[in-house]
């Protein structure tokens, strides 16, 4: 019986190649999952450390630490050039975010709601400070600085912190405007409302969410910008990046854990707090 | 419905570049009456509602309502009332402050915006839903709040883009009988947007077609169903198969005689007559018993669709093309796909219109033509 | 209720007077420049005239010409402009690999507590910011830190990483990988991912459904995000200073020696000149591949 035969000869192959396929799909998957867990503990590791080692009670730097306690949170809240700095840091992050806001939000409204030719233009040029060469770029400011005597001033830095923050706004803005119906402006207007009360009544009333998760993130922007700092402010400003980063730089202070800690607990409660936002504004 | 006119379009015509999405229509709505604009998508008729209410300014032409000019008036300014296919209610507001967006703008003191509110939701039949955010209804819901809204202020005439059209089959018929009511328990002036002419049938007071930015003509649903003035007005708003015909003669401004094939016969004239012309039947005007003086119509069975009580028989067709018939599923039974046949239709029941689509790309006599309108039916 | 009549007539009074001008359902070019006036003159005075005075200073100042000659010239700043290159497209290959692993983990894994887990490994270095994020990878892989009491432990011994162009790599790959898994996820969210059952159901493997259908539909929104990880990469500050140290070559030391230490602004502003062309060209090639919609989107 040949053909008989034949066609158990096909089956078998066809079970052996779906064997091997079985097979290699789960070394695949097995590869995946192994690259992914190893890059997610390289990512958490030196958090995890950072957090860790803030608990250490050590005077000088050990790893692993040979005592355990809050030494460095003690020194770090006694100590006043930390206080001084993180004021600065909200001195500048705090005008520079209204800045922002009252810079972008106008602009995502005649953006979106214009016929201006190159506006779509303006609306990508509005990311530039986010892709151009962060040192060359801070080099430019300080040639401009120079030029309009803005360097080493409060005036410069605040400016400086908004070229940075302001995108954030306008993109998260950007975004939830796209999501909310032009109908609803067109629905009041339609009801007895003038465009800006239609504006303000129902798109702006819709989009505050996400102008002030935009705005969540342009202060953690500003308040952890640590580039610009170092070229245009000179040895009086001292914000609270531009100390850790001193710091860091000359010597590995412990302190600087508990700083790095209490930080990273800081922008966390922020971050959640811009995510639900833009949730709740969707 | 009274004599008074409402709403006077006077030539409107609206280019976007090159391309002219409305010619000098020219079109009356009387007060009290229910208007819809019908067309396929792209006719221009969102183009047109949008324009009455605000949303577009014409290129040329003016539109009044009540006698005044609105054409450079803001749509806050038009007394007009809005209802979309989405809703467009207000998210952050409640069902009741919705309702009362357009009073409070006009300053209405708190109790009578309240007592408004009140009647408002008696007529939509959504007693006790004030509180609820639009995020709690049901797409149904939403639209009857969105009626609300737009009749709460009364404005001077009510405007509706496809109200039904993000709704399912069920709550579209519920939906016509609730606009249908309220039409006429406030004598409202509507104007109604709709690519789906069962819906234009079931609420309309006259219909106006529409077609690549003209306005091809305004009747009422009878006329227009058992009378088409054109092709195009009786293959899109009645199915209706297109017969090639010659014109034999005249025999009075409402009769002719015409040549099918070797056969001729008398058919009724609708709307004028010039150039060349076609026979419009309508699919259920095909039968199998023949009647005196009864056009024939032979061809082969391409395809048969059981429809429940009726049975869609598809024929080929030479020098015609694909003809659509409905019959009696009892009746159609025995037609099996490949098979000869011969279906009858009485004269009185044919109508004799002018080829508007002669010379041009899918014209009746394609394979595909007529137009379907189930597949006019689908889409925005 | 009150008749039809009745309710026009409470309605009619308060509409406002017929407006002496014409209504305009768009908003006006005028009145939409005005509401775009205050993001045109940030972008003008401190995005892109900057950008412009660079360029005209790096011709003009202190040597003119010669501060680009100075630049090439000069076989130290030459061996750090190679290393910043070369260490940046190395940053961009891990940096994307990583991303893009960790993103698709993420769109497709379906445990909770797994994705909590990733997402937090994501987020960890974002939340840490700028400097301090440097930090940790100072502690994790100097002399007696975990990365080399591992190394010694397995056999391998402890190696000098810290202040070598390797641990530079390390911290902005560190820094970089949120972003890209932040735009890829983007991309990959984007992808039905029926398609691969499809493939798969169709007798397809694994690892040829994701090679013939994910990679394919994927590909615009990795190369936006390379180019871009590519681009901010080269710009990168901190992370040279803090982890390459006083002796690894990066050009932001270079530039920034100049200009704080010795005041040269003319070869700074050539050297930072150097690194926009090479950035820009980088965006620009990108920008023919995939499109500006497509580079936006990495962005945000």
């Amino acid at each position: 019986m040949a053909p008989l035969h034949d066609r158990n000869a096909v089956t078998a192959d066809r079970n052996r190649r779906e064997r091997m396929r079985h097979l290699s799909d789960r070394a695949t998957r097995l590869g995946g999952g192994t690259v992914v867990t190893i890059a997610a503990l390289l990512l958490l590791i030196p958090a995890a450390l950072v957090v860790a080692l803030s608990f250490s009670n050590d005077k000088y730097f050990n790893f692993p630490p040979r005592s355990w306690g809050t030494r460095q949170y003690h020194t770090l809240f006694t100590s006043p050039q930390w206080g001084d700095a993180i004021w600065l840091s909200v001195k500048i992050a705090v005008p520079a975010v209204v800045l922002s806001t009252l810079i972008a939000v106008p602009a995502v409204f005649a953006i979106n709601r214009s016929r201006l030719p190159l506006r779509h233009a303006l609306q990508a040029a509005g990311v530039t400070s986010l892709i151009v060469p962060l040192s060359a770029y801070a080099v430019a400011m300080y040639g401009v600085f120079v030029q309009l005597h803005l360097l080493a001033t409060y005036l410069g830095l605040v400016i400086a912190n908004t070229v940075l923050a302001f995108p954030m706004i306008l993109v998260v803005t950007t975004a939830a405007m796209s999501r909310i119906p032009v109908e609803l402006e067109l629905a009041a207007m339609t009801a007895g409302a003038s465009r800006l009360r239609a504006w303000a009544g129902i798109t702006l009333r819709l989009l505050i969410p996400a102008i002030l998760a935009g705005a969540v993130l342009a202060f953690i922007t500003s308040f952890d910008e640590a580039v610009f700092i170092n070229f245009l402010g000179g040895p009086g400003q001292v914000t609270l990046p531009k100390a850790v980063f001193d710091s860091v730089r000359f010597g590995v202070d412990p302190v600087i854990t508990a700083i790095a800690t209490l930080l990273m607990l800081f922008t966390s409660v922020l971050m959640l707090i811009a995510l639900r936002l833009r949730r709740t504004g969707q | 419905m009274t004599d008074e006119i409402a709403l006077d379009i006077q030539e409107v015509s609206k280019a976007f570049g090159a391309t002219n999405a409305l010619e000098r229509v020219t079109l009356q709505v009387h007060r009290g009456e229910f208007l819809t604009l019908l067309g396929p998508s792209g006719s221009g008729k969102t183009t047109l509602l949008r324009m009455i209410v605000g949303f577009e300014s014409p290129t040329a032409g003016r539109i009044l309502l009540g006698g005044r000019d609105i054409s450079g008036l803001s749509p806050a300014d038009r007394s007009a009332g809005m209802v979309f296919q989405q809703y467009a209610l207000f998210p952050h507001m409640t069902v009741a402050d919705n309702i009362a967006y357009g009073l409070k703008l006009r300053r209405w003191p708190r109790a009578e915006q309240r007592e408004r509110v009140g009647e408002m939701l008696d007529l939509v039949r959504l007693e006790g839903y004030e509180a609820r955010y639009p995020r709690q209804l049901s797409g149904g819901q939403q639209q009857r709040v969105a009626l609300a809204r737009a009749l709460a202020y009364d404005p001077e005439i009510i405007l509706m883009d496809e109200p039904l059209g993000a709704l399912d089959r069920a709550l579209r018929i519920e939906m016509e009988q609730v606009i249908r009511r309220i039409h006429r328990d406030l004598e409202a002036t509507v104007v109604y947007v709709t690519h789906d002419q069962q819906e234009a049938l079931a609420l309309s007071d006259r219909i106006a077609i529409m077609r690549d930015g003209r306005l091809q003509c305004v009747d009422t649903p009878e006329e227009l169903y058992y009378r088409p003035a054109s092709s195009f007005v009786a293959s899109f708003f009645a199915s209706s198969n297109l017969l090639p015909v010659t014109l034999v003669e005249r025999l009075g401004p409402d009769s002719a005689r015409v040549r099918y094939g070797q056969d001729e016969l008398s058919c009724r004239v609708a709307g004028e007559i010039a150039g060349p012309v076609q026979l419009a039947v309508r699919r259920r005007s095909l039968r199998r018993e023949p009647s005196p003086n009864c056009l024939v119509v032979r061809g082969t069975v391409a395809e048969t669709l059981l429809f429940g009580d009726e049975r869609e028989v598809i024929l080929d067709v030479p020098d015609a093309g694909r003809v659509v018939a409905l019959i009696a599923a009892h009746a159609a039974a025995d037609l099996a796909v490949g098979q000869p046949v011969e279906l009858y239709v009485p004269p009185e029941e044919t109508v004799l219109v002018t080829d508007v689509d002669a010379g041009a790309p899918g014209t009746a006599g394609d394979a595909d033509a007529p137009l379907q309108p189930d597949a006019l039916a689908v889409g925005p | 209720m009150p008749t039809h009549a009745q309710t026009i007539r409470r309605a009619l009074p308060s509409l406002r007077r017929e407006g002496a001008r014409p209504w305009s359902p768009t908003v006006g070019n005028v009145k939409a420049l005005i509401l775009l006036a205050p993001l045109v003159a940030l972008l003008v005075g401190f995005v892109f005239y900057p950008l412009v005075k660079l360029a005209i200073d790096s011709l003009t100042s202190d040597h003119g010409l010669r501060n680009y000659s100075d630049v090439f010239a000069n076989a130290s700043t030459r061996r750090a402009l190679y290393t910043t290159l070369i260490a940046s497209v190395i940053v961009t290959a891990i940096t994307v690999a990583i991303g893009a692993m960790l993103a698709w983990h993420l769109v497709t894994v379906r445990s909770p507590a797994v994705r909590a887990v990733l997402w937090l490994a994501v987020l960890a270095p974002f939340w840490m910011g700028t400097v301090v994020k440097n930090y940790a990878i100072i502690l994790f892989v100097s002399h007696d830190g975990l990365l080399n009491d591992l190394l010694a432990a397995v056999g391998i011994g402890r190696q000098q990483i810290l202040y070598t162009s390797g641990a530079v790599v390390i911290g902005i790959v560190y820094s970089m990988v949120p972003y890209a898994v932040f735009s890829l996820y983007g991309v990959f969210a984007g992808i039905d991912q029926s398609l691969l059952s499809a493939a798969q159901s169709m007798g397809a493997s694994r690892i040829q459904a994701l090679r013939t259908i994910l990679v394919p539909l994927a590909m615009p929104g990795a190369v936006a995000s390379a180019a871009l990880v590519f681009a901010i990469s080269v710009g990168f500050y901190v992370t040279p200073v803090l982890l390459g140290g006083g002796q690894t070559p990066f050009m932001a030391s270079v530039i920034q020696a100049n200009i704080l230490t010795y005041y040269d602004y003319g070869f700074a502003s050539a050297a930072s000149v150097v690194l926009l062309v090479v950035a820009t060209a980088i965006l620009g090639i990108a920008l023919r591949l995939v499109g500006r919609e497509r580079l936006v989107r990495a962005v945000a």
